[in-house]
């Protein structure tokens, strides 16, 4: 009987300790986005009400939990004692408590010790992991190469008058770059989708990985390049091809690199676009030339091959001028800051380019000044030596379009300079698709989300969501959130309100995922005042 | 013994009841269950304000096949209904033919506070399709703020795991199939 009353008594005393709303927490030191001089020694956290701690970590930026000692419970307050002083830098704080109503409550924010709370840094712009991102890379430098030489090929047929067997070589160099371009087009829409959707090995044949990158600039660049390719290499397998397929051809493969990549889209267009377009033009017409003089220089009685070679070398000066020239404006405009050229990715990989350009430079003035001369005069050995300096300006030119094609990989200063403007700004600029981050579309019933990550790495992220009914249209949302959470370092409940940015575009700016992993990310907005729709999916930060 | 017994069961019920409701600390009905087809008096009760901020609107949309909606007077609020139109007319009280029923019922006009909570009531017959729950979506506005009363799961079947993670879930009962007819009242 005394006990059946007593376990009443406690039923009853629970019951207005039900009634209370769930835990809020009203304030922290220190405060959540603060920046504060020195570490401090412990994090408070206070709520509106009495809360049970489930668990409660302060994390540095590679996830790692900062030692602290057990927390202290002091009524709505919960208090951890960091045991070690925290360095410059910048921390999450990642909390559970269980509220009087038995609902689980959890956040995260930031901090930052001795410094400024942490944006986008070239050190965070590094290169992803992904199997895709290699692939994506390796088929990059194949086009370059195809391209370059098919388009070289079409110029050397217009400039240069050479003999019968040296222009069949060329012929047959333009059309097999050319279609082996029209391949590695077609491969760039399947690499580039897999690698959009993060995805595992069969990804690169999935309808979702295509339809991603055909939607995106990738897609424009196919479309262009694919014909192109096409006219230029079947044009080249007659014997006197069509001037127009070859114009026309050359014309769209340079146009589809106009559309997509970093340099070309770049602001100011009228001045970065023309100058890929010459940049190609001009390499295309040195590297295109090689084989063509190699093929001379073997098969040519000596006197013959030095005049193909200074036929060749009066059209390489002003072409030479011209990719150097334009070499300066492209990195001029997208590295900014010289310091960058060593400090970050992108400018070292451009370096190195530069470098085996250097080299280059030096080997083709070795054979106009002083080998071609020879040759002309019929010294002994030259041709040895002539085919041994081509051969090896041929490598450092493939070594140059790889590093090129690197380029791809990582982000130019200039849009990192862009994106920190954009964040400051409050994240008001209509931003470009810089060709990295995340994209994915998410389905949920009747609904679905078009969701953009940028730049999907650890740091601050802008997010752009795009809600569609069943039919495909998007829709307008009002209320807009985005959920975040990383299970694996048990970070939850990260809320961030978005703003319209452009018809039915959502526009959020997130600056908690500074931990790499696979957030889970919960999309939500209001289609009318009581459908509300909530819509999750796997974010990779990489 | 089997008085207190059965009282203990009858108070722990209640207070998994109202567990299950989040607690109330969420806008709820005060019935756990309704019966198909019944005529009931159903009350939407708002426990909290937003944050602090006082209650001054609720606004509850009325699920489909709810029909007969009828609010109690209330001298102390706003009362206004938007109607909707039904796919077929059907025969009401007194042979009248209807052919729209109440979509939304709006409480307005008044300031309720934090620490207090109200009931917004009104008659309405269920839907003859038991086991199944019934979502009353209710949007709660403050002087500051506001609670849109709004989720509902995406699989029925998972209504625990929903009822565990639903950051502002919809005002909900659950129909059930009664042993009889109601008594016409």
């Amino acid at each position: 009987m005394n006990r059946l009353l007593r376990t009443l008594m406690v039923l009853l005393s629970l019951l207005p300790a039900l009634a209370h709303a769930h835990a809020v927490l009203l304030k922290s030191e220190p405060a959540a986005k603060s920046e504060i001089a020195t570490s401090p020694q412990q994090v408070v956290l206070e709520f509106n009400e009495n809360v049970g701690p489930i668990y409660f970590k302060v994390l540095d930026k590679s996830g790692a939990e900062m030692p602290a000692s057990d927390f202290q419970l002091d009524g709505n307050r919960v208090v951890l004692p960091l045991t070690d002083a925290l360095a410059n830098g910048t921390y999450a704080v990642t909390y559970r408590v269980i509220s009087a109503d038995t609902h689980p409550v959890g956040g995260m924010y930031l901090f930052a010790v001795g410094e400024p709370l942490a944006e986008f840094s070239a050190a965070a712009a590094t290169p992803q992991q992904s199997p895709w991102r290699l692939a994506v890379g390796a088929n990059r430098a194949v086009l370059y190469a195809t391209v370059l030489v098919a388009v070289g090929a079409v110029l050397i047929t217009f400039l240069l008058a050479l003999p019968g067997r040296v222009a069949a070589v060329n012929r047959r160099q333009g059309s097999i770059a050319a279609l082996v371009a029209a391949v590695s087009f077609v491969l760039s829409i399947s690499f580039g989708g897999a690698e959009m959707l993060a995805g595992g090995i069969g990804a690169f044949v999935s309808p979702q990985a295509w339809a991603q990158a055909i939607k995106s600039t990738l897609g424009i660049s196919a479309l262009l390049g694919v014909p192109g390719a096409l006219l230029v290499g079947f044009a080249f397998r007659s014997d006197s091809p069509s001037s127009a397929a070859l114009s026309i051809g050359a014309a769209l493969m340079v146009a589809s690199f106009l559309v997509t990549g970093h340099a070309a889209t770049a602001v100011p267009v009228w001045l970065m676009a023309p100058n890929v377009a010459v940049h190609m033009l001009a390499g295309g017409l040195w590297f295109a030339a090689l084989l063509p003089l190699i093929a001379a220089t073997r098969q040519l009685p000596s006197g013959e091959a030095a005049t193909v070679l200074d036929g060749f070398s009066k059209r390489a000066i002003p072409a030479v001028a011209l990719l150097l020239l334009s070499g300066i404006v492209l990195t001029v405009v997208q590295v900014r800051d010289p310091a960058q050229m060593l400090g970050s990715d992108y400018g070292l990989r451009l370096s190195l380019k530069l470098l085996a350009v250097v080299v280059l430079l030096g080997l083709a003035a070795l054979n106009k000044l002083r080998l071609t001369p020879a040759l002309a005069q019929g010294v002994t050995g030259t041709a040895g030596r002539l085919l041994n300096s081509m051969r090896t300006e041929y490598l450092l030119m493939l070594a140059v379009l790889v590093a090129a094609a690197s380029l791809t990989l990582a982000t130019p200063p200039r849009a990192i300079g862009d994106m920190n403007a954009a964040a400051a700004a409050g994240g008001g600029m209509d931003m470009m698709s810089m060709g990295d981050g995340f994209r994915a579309t998410w389905k949920d019933g009747d609904y679905s989300v078009d969701v953009e990550v940028t730049p999907a790495k650890p740091g601050e992220n802008m997010i752009m969501a795009t809600f569609r009914d069943a039919a495909g249209n998007p829709i307008a949302v009002t209320g807009s959130v985005v959920v975040m959470g990383l299970p694996a370092a048990q970070i939850e409940g990260v809320r961030v309100s978005g703003e319209p940015a452009g018809p039915e575009m959502q526009h959020f700016m997130v600056s908690e995922t500074i931990l790499p992993g696979d957030w889970t990310m919960t999309v939500e907005g209001f289609v009318n005042d009581f459908d509300k729709v909530m819509i999750s999916g796997t974010v990779p930060i990489r | 013994m089997k008085t207190i017994k059965k009282a203990v069961m009858a108070v722990m019920g209640a207070a998994g009841m109202v567990a299950s409701q989040g607690a109330g600390a969420h806008a709820y009905v005060q019935l756990t269950e309704v019966n198909a087809g019944w005529r009931h008096d159903i009350e939407i009760r708002i426990p909290h304000g937003c944050k602090g901020s006082p209650t001054t609107q609720v606004r509850v949309k009325i699920p489909e096949g709810v029909t007969s909606v009828r609010p109690e007077i209330n001298r102390n609020w706003k009362i206004s209904m938007k109607m909707r139109k039904l796919p077929k007319p059907v025969k009401g009280e007194g042979g009248v033919t209807l052919t729209e029923t109440v979509d939304e019922i709006t409480w307005s006009g008044n300031s309720l506070p934090d620490e207090l909570f109200e009931k917004f009531t009104f008659r309405a017959v269920i839907p003859d399709t038991p086991n199944q729950f019934l979502f009353f979506k209710t949007i709660q506005t403050c002087k500051q703020g506001e609670h849109k009363w709004v989720e509902v799961p995406s699989d029925p079947s998972k209504f625990g795991e929903f009822m565990r993670t639903a950051n502002e879930p919809a005002a909900f009962t659950y129909v059930v199939k009664p042993a009889r007819k109601q008594y016409s009242f």
